[in-house]
């Protein structure tokens, strides 16, 4: 599905590409979380333009798709490295911008992203580095999080540990349970959010409410069973 | 130095130390037909080699080992007993000023039996380097018990003294024990504290200051590991209340001990466990804790945000306090104590004062130990999955010959003391700016810390 969204998009990240390329500076250092295509068409266009940077790409696990991000990037001829999720706050402080892409866009401005963009996102207020989500419009959603997990959903503990290793460690002791958690997305909110760049622009995650209005009649505004969406 | 060729059998054990100075640099063995600098040069040429018919510039010389002074005949010992590694790449430029990671190929094999390495420093070393031994705690205990050894067979030169001669005839050794795997912080503390106690056995007989060493070593693990661990448990066991929620990251000996001291005074509390890539150690954690009784959560390191919502308390395990109330810990830990701080979440170090150090360091990246690239590589045979098509995960493996393409594993990082609400020590629950203060007093009565 990713993949013909992808396609689909060509032309949006085109745009996104020509609005921002004015973004980057020589040599500079950036950091990316997981895959994402509009990320990688971005970074891919920058560097076709001819700007000098490095990308540090953190796996993104348990999915581990940072590994295919790398391998684009790579193949694209731009200097990569890979880290682990753990090692995201200690190479933060010589990152000069994160760019990341997002699974959805919520009316404030904050995102439903992959799990472990939280963490980074929050890094980099720490390391005042600013946060650029690359995303198509076609991923605002018109919903507000009442809640931190609005929109979650758990996936298989299989990915962390697989049966056999539960097996063996629940042996040890007869009535022992252990609570393995899998969590899929991560809310992100729009403070730690430095700038959307869309199709129709770079903006503030304050103004992506206004931007409701071109893609939703307000009476679509509640949509409901809203939390099934995801 | 490796042994001229006739010597067929082991060298007895009581001798080895005795003969080790006078062979010195002198003896470069026939067998070996290239010193280490002419391998060396072998190799920069055959990587200059390599990076012009790549067209690209040769990666900055990194391969720079052993840094500092050391003298000829320490890097024969070192290389001979060794073998050559295989040298790897030069990894992220940020992180040339650092001991880039080489694989040893084979430790086990390129170690003879002519090697001048006493054999419990021999088993410690390769259980370092296959990670059998891992812990700040279980490294430095593992060491000074190792160094016991070699005291107990040291046998002083003629003319000679052994206030002089054991802490040359260590340097080696320790030298040996780097290579394998960079010695940590506390490691290194426990070192200077044994070198100090050698000067003091200027007049002493052989058999006394033998002795008196030994009973130093065990001392300083009796009182600053184990009993500073039970004081430190008893402590943390204080902290936590009935219907506390603590998390932990990847595995710390002395964090299990406060769970386990807090489990058997009858607290009713569950524990989460935070784990993290590539090493996978709260795995360890949790089947230890399970095993215990306790009511355990587990997840992954992306899950952190996720699960910081349920969390009471922060326990974690630390590798060394830096003076200026940092803490140097696996890999992640600065993350989780970010979040756990951005919520308002008290966040408790528990570390022995053995382990505090007086440099001070701002970011994880001026001093880190390079891990091994390929635990964060596919294995072999992964499958791919519609999330990672299997190209990718060939590319990626192959990082090696790929020019554009880095993989970095970090062991430690810098957790900055704005996220760490106390520090458990072994003198008390003293706020991470007193850090300094310990290590001066301390200091006041012998030398502990590594500059």
């Amino acid at each position: 599905a990713i993949n013909t969204h992808g396609g689909a998009c060509g032309g949006n990240n085109n745009n996104n590409n020509n609005n921002n390329n004015n973004n980057k500076n020589d040599s500079e250092v950036i950091m990316t979380y997981g895959a994402s295509v509009t990320v990688e068409a971005f970074l891919s266009e920058v560097a076709r333009k001819g700007r000098n940077f490095q990308v540090i790409v953190a796996e993104g696990a348990p999915t581990l798709r940072g590994r295919h991000m790398a391998a684009c990037l790579a193949k694209a001829g731009i200097d990569t490295t890979l880290i682990s999720d753990s090692a995201v706050f200690a190479m933060m402080g010589r990152v000069n911008k994160v760019i990341i892409g997002t699974h959805g866009v919520l009316a404030n401005g904050g995102l439903v992203a992959p799990a472990g963009i939280h963490t980074m996102a929050q890094a980099a207020k720490f390391h005042s580095v600013p946060v650029v989500v690359c995303a198509g419009l076609y991923k605002l959603a018109p919903l507000y999080p009442r809640h931190q997990d609005s929109f979650n959903e758990l996936s298989s503990p299989s990915e962390l540990l697989n049966f056999e290793e539960v097996d063996r460690i629940l042996q040890s002791n007869g009535e022992a349970c252990a609570d393995v958690q899998n969590p899929c997305f991560d809310y992100v909110p729009p403070e730690l959010v430095s700038l959307f760049v869309t199709h129709l622009g770079a903006h503030n995650p304050s103004y992506i409410y206004r931007l409701l209005a071109e893609y939703y009649y307000p009476e679509d505004h509640c949509i409901s069973g809203a939390s099934s969406l995801f | 130095m490796a042994e001229s060729g006739e010597q067929k059998v082991p060298k007895d054990v009581e001798d080895h130390k005795g003969g080790k100075d006078k062979k010195g640099a002198k003896d470069i063995p026939a067998k070996k037909p290239k010193t280490k600098a002419e391998r060396r040069a072998l190799q920069e040429a055959q990587r200059a080699a390599k990076a012009a018919a790549q067209g690209q510039k040769m990666p900055a010389v990194s391969q720079q080992r052993p840094k500092g002074g050391k003298s000829r005949g320490h890097e024969a010992v070192v290389s001979s007993a060794l073998g050559s590694k295989a040298t790897a790449r030069s990894q992220l430029n940020l992180f040339s000023h650092l001991d880039q990671y080489e694989k040893g190929s084979s430790l086990s094999l390129s170690i003879g039996v002519t090697s001048d390495i006493h054999p419990a420093v021999h088993r410690l070393g390769l259980k370092y380097a296959n990670g059998s031994i891992v812990g700040s705690n279980a490294r430095a205990v593992a060491l000074m018990h190792a160094l016991k050894h070699v005291i107990q067979d040291y046998k002083t030169p003629p003319q000679k003294s052994l206030d002089r001669d054991l802490e040359i005839s260590i340097r080696p050794l320790i030298a040996f024990l780097k290579r394998c795997r960079p010695i940590a912080i506390g490691m290194g503390n426990a070192i200077n504290y044994l070198k100090y106690h050698i000067t003091r056995t200027a007049e002493k007989s052989e058999v006394e200051a033998k002795a008196y060493l030994c009973e130093q070593i065990d001392t300083f693990l009796a009182g600053r590991v184990h009993a500073a661990d039970k004081l430190i448990a008893d402590q943390g066991a204080s902290k936590i209340n009935d219907g506390d929620v603590v998390l932990t990251f990847a595995c710390s000996h002395v964090v299990k001990m406060v769970l386990n001291a807090a489990y058997e005074e009858g607290k009713k509390f569950r524990v989460v466990v935070v784990d993290s890539r590539p090493r996978n150690e709260g795995v360890r954690m949790l089947a230890d804790l399970v095993e215990i009784g306790m009511e355990c959560t587990y997840v992954a390191y992306h899950a952190v945000s996720y699960i910081m919502k349920e969390v009471t308390k922060v326990f974690l395990g630390a590798s060394a306090l830096l003076a200026n109330g940092a803490v140097v810990s696996r890999n992640g830990t600065a993350g989780v104590a970010m979040m756990a701080s951005s919520r308002n979440l008290p966040v408790l170090v528990c570390c022995e004062t053995y382990k505090f150090c007086d440099r001070a360091q701002l970011d994880s990246i001026c001093f880190n130990e390079l891990g091994n690239p390929a635990e964060l590589l596919p294995r072999a045979g992964e499958r791919s999955s519609a999330a990672c098509p299997a190209e990718s995960i060939e590319y990626v493996a192959g990082f090696a010959d790929k020019p554009t393409l880095n993989v970095l594993n970090l062991t430690y990082d810098l957790t900055p003391i704005q996220f760490v609400t106390a520090v458990l020590t072994d003198v008390g629950i003293i706020p991470p700016t007193s850090v300094p203060v310990v290590l001066r007093e301390y200091n006041r009565e012998l030398p502990m810390s590594v500059s």
